[in-house]
């Protein structure tokens, strides 16, 4: 990426002045490493000082270290926007609304479960709907479905697929405020009343991992989110709100394009930055759609983790309580939510985009679990299937990124580069001689997942903790591997 | 005329070029695109199960766009992978209307071999244009 326009702010961070372009409302600030810096493409620096002229941006737009270019926003774009003043806008959200990742603890170590891995990773790839066309675990009427989405968790563990704790350690407890089905289409609940409770395909995965001793950094924290061994087994689910929210994000991209000149006087550089005033019945139709497909996303992991319970129970012949199943956290990558943040000593509410970007509450902010208080939220960070992925913790420090960090590791490798240099077949056998079983829908897609088509995924945690956006705190070791 | 996947446009999306002698030329490699972007086999699928629909829209790079989200809906909503039989297209009153014959095949992993699912069409250097009497076009499919 060109450098030249960089000044360094602190260690691991750097600013776009707001002169760089007309039209930027506010300078940007990139979270990275200058290593990572040169590697990122110019067009996160295009894309990035394009969000920064968004009406009614606050102080900065920010990209998280594990940023890449993506549309409209960089992928790790974040963005507070005064809700009053400002727009809402589904490009700074992502096609995917509340793709997001979930870490669920067990009691069990790795030695536990190693005569059985083959058969758990066989028996979660049945159980668990996969891939292109891969169908739901149920199926709802419009009028069902409408509930679930304006309920989110809540109504998950209703219908028993869960357990009450499930929603405390949920962001927002699994169900967003605000969900309006009525301000969704009929095409999206169409795409999505099939889906509910699978992964899809692409970078989503579900992934049994371990956790070192030698892989903890920080004790403490890693002892309040439950890791208490050596060798100890966990499992990651990263999905999002399928074929659903894909739809509501294209239904409203159209809208907006439609009626932001005409109607409400507004133009940005990138069609993909789409966005009316979030006061406006536009905008709140959009948000009101967007909040269902959080619920939608938080159900379809809930739905999930909820079967592999079932299968390590199966499989183990023992209940998932005596397993120790506990959900750890789950967080959210691509959203935009009113929270309380201060502004030049102020506390103001601020509508915040996040694209490919996690909330990192400290312990003291509103909405982290009791249990966190002291820890601070946990903040789940996914890595390839073949390097591993991160358990980090908010800090106070990340006021200056209205709580914000990196999400992934983020490709350094095109899908098409990926596939030229990578076989899916010769991928599982090698990563089998690692220890990694895998079970896939697509070989072809499992190439382009290779852990070498992603950044290096421990210097973006660093980078995230240099900057003090998050603390480290344990690394995960994939055992087994589910890809869509 | 057809389509090529590109290489150096998007890193964590794919990008498709079409092009075509005439509108209905390029919407078909658009939707050839679209298919070989998620099917390996793309040959393969069997044409037993026909849907029609109709599509208008005042600008041409719209009615692209509506077209190829048309199918990726069917593809979710229904599980069919289409591929367009008849595409006509005419431009009347300054709107283009759209009706396209299709058919295709249920997404089912023991028939067919699967690339990557495609979530939407996106604005990002979406581009469709007119030279030297060949339509072009340039989209990027968020995967």
């Amino acid at each position: 990426m060109k450098t030249d326009m960089l000044h360094p702010v602190s260690p691991g961070l750097y600013e776009i002045p707001a002169d760089y372009k007309k039209g930027m409302r506010v300078p940007a600030r990139i979270y990275a490493d200058w290593s990572m810096l040169d590697d990122m493409d110019n067009a996160v620096l295009e894309q990035l000082t394009n969000v920064a002229m968004l009406p009614g941006i606050q102080k900065y737009a920010l990209c998280m270290p594990d940023g890449h270019s993506g549309y409209g926003f960089p992928i790790g774009g974040v963005a507070a926007i005064d809700p009053d003043e400002g727009v809402i806008s589904p490009g700074g959200i992502g096609f995917d609304i509340n793709c997001g990742i979930r870490l669920v603890a067990t009691n069990l170590t790795y030695e536990e479960i190693k005569p059985s891995l083959t058969k758990i990773v066989d028996r979660l790839f049945a159980a668990v709907p996969s891939g292109v066309g891969g169908k739901g675990m149920i199926s709802l009427s419009r009028s069902e479905f409408d509930t679930a989405v304006r309920e989110g968790t809540a109504w998950a563990v209703k219908k028993g697929f869960g357990v009450p704790a499930d929603m405390e350690y949920t962001e927002d407890s699994g169900t967003i405020a605000g969900a309006d089905p009525s301000h969704v289409s009929m095409k999206a609940f169409e795409r999505g009343k099939n889906q509910i409770g699978t992964l899809g395909s692409g970078n989503h995965f579900l992934e049994i991992q371990v956790v070192k001793k030698e892989n903890i950094y920080d004790e403490s924290r890693a002892r309040e989110f439950g890791i208490v061994r050596d060798n100890q087994v966990f499992l990651m689910i990263h999905c999002g709100s399928r074929g659903y929210g894909h739809q509501i994000a294209s239904d409203y991209l159209q809208r907006f394009l439609s009626v932001m000149q005409g109607k409400y006087g507004l133009s940005m550089p990138d069609r993909e930055l789409a966005c009316a005033p979030f006061r406006s019945d536009d905008g709140s139709a959009y948000f009101g759609a967007m909040n269902c497909a959080i619920n939608f996303a938080f159900i379809n992991r809930q739905l999930i983790m909820h079967r592999v319970r079932e299968v390590f129970g199966e499989v183990l012949r023992k209940s998932p309580e005596d397993l120790g199943m506990r959900l750890v956290y789950d967080v959210c990558h691509n959203t935009a939510k009113l929270e309380t943040h201060s502004i030049d000593g102020r506390d103001r509410e601020l509508l915040i985009h996040r694209k490919g970007a996690t909330r990192a509450f400290p312990g003291n902010m509103k909405g982290v679990p009791g249990r966190y208080r002291g820890a601070g939220q946990p903040v789940i960070i996914g890595g390839s299937m073949e390097t591993g992925s991160y358990l980090l913790a908010g800090e106070e420090s990340a006021a200056d990124s209205f709580f914000s960090t990196a999400h992934g590791s983020g490709r350094a490798m095109s899908r098409k580069q990926a596939k030229k240099q990578f076989n899916g077949r010769e991928l599982l056998r090698s990563m089998k001689e690692k220890g990694i079983y895998v079970q896939t829908a697509s070989l072809a897609g499992l190439a382009e997942e290779a852990g070498s088509a992603y950044k290096n995924i421990d210097e973006v945690v660093r980078a995230a903790e240099c900057a003090g956006i998050s603390r480290v705190v344990a690394k995960f070791i994939p055992v087994g591997n589910i890809k869509g | 005329m057809g389509f090529r996947i590109l290489d150096d446009i998007t890193c964590a999306d794919t990008a498709i070029e079409l092009d075509g002698g005439d509108l209905s030329e390029l919407f078909t490699a658009g939707a050839g695109a679209l298919l070989a972007v998620i099917v390996e086999n793309p040959g393969a699928v069997v044409k037993h199960i026909a849907r029609s629909f109709s599509l208008e829209n005042k600008e041409i790079d719209l009615l692209l766009y509506e077209f190829l989200e048309e199918l990726i809906y069917y593809k979710d909503a229904e599980s069919l992978l289409l591929i367009p039989e008849k595409i006509s297209i005419e431009h009347v009153d300054n709107v283009y209307r759209l009706h396209c014959s299709a058919a295709g095949d249920m997404a089912d992993r023991k028939k067919y071999s699967f690339n990557v699912d495609v979530k939407a069409v996106t604005f990002h250097k979406f581009n469709v244009k007119y030279e030297n009497n060949v339509w072009y076009a340039t989209v990027v499919l968020d995967v």
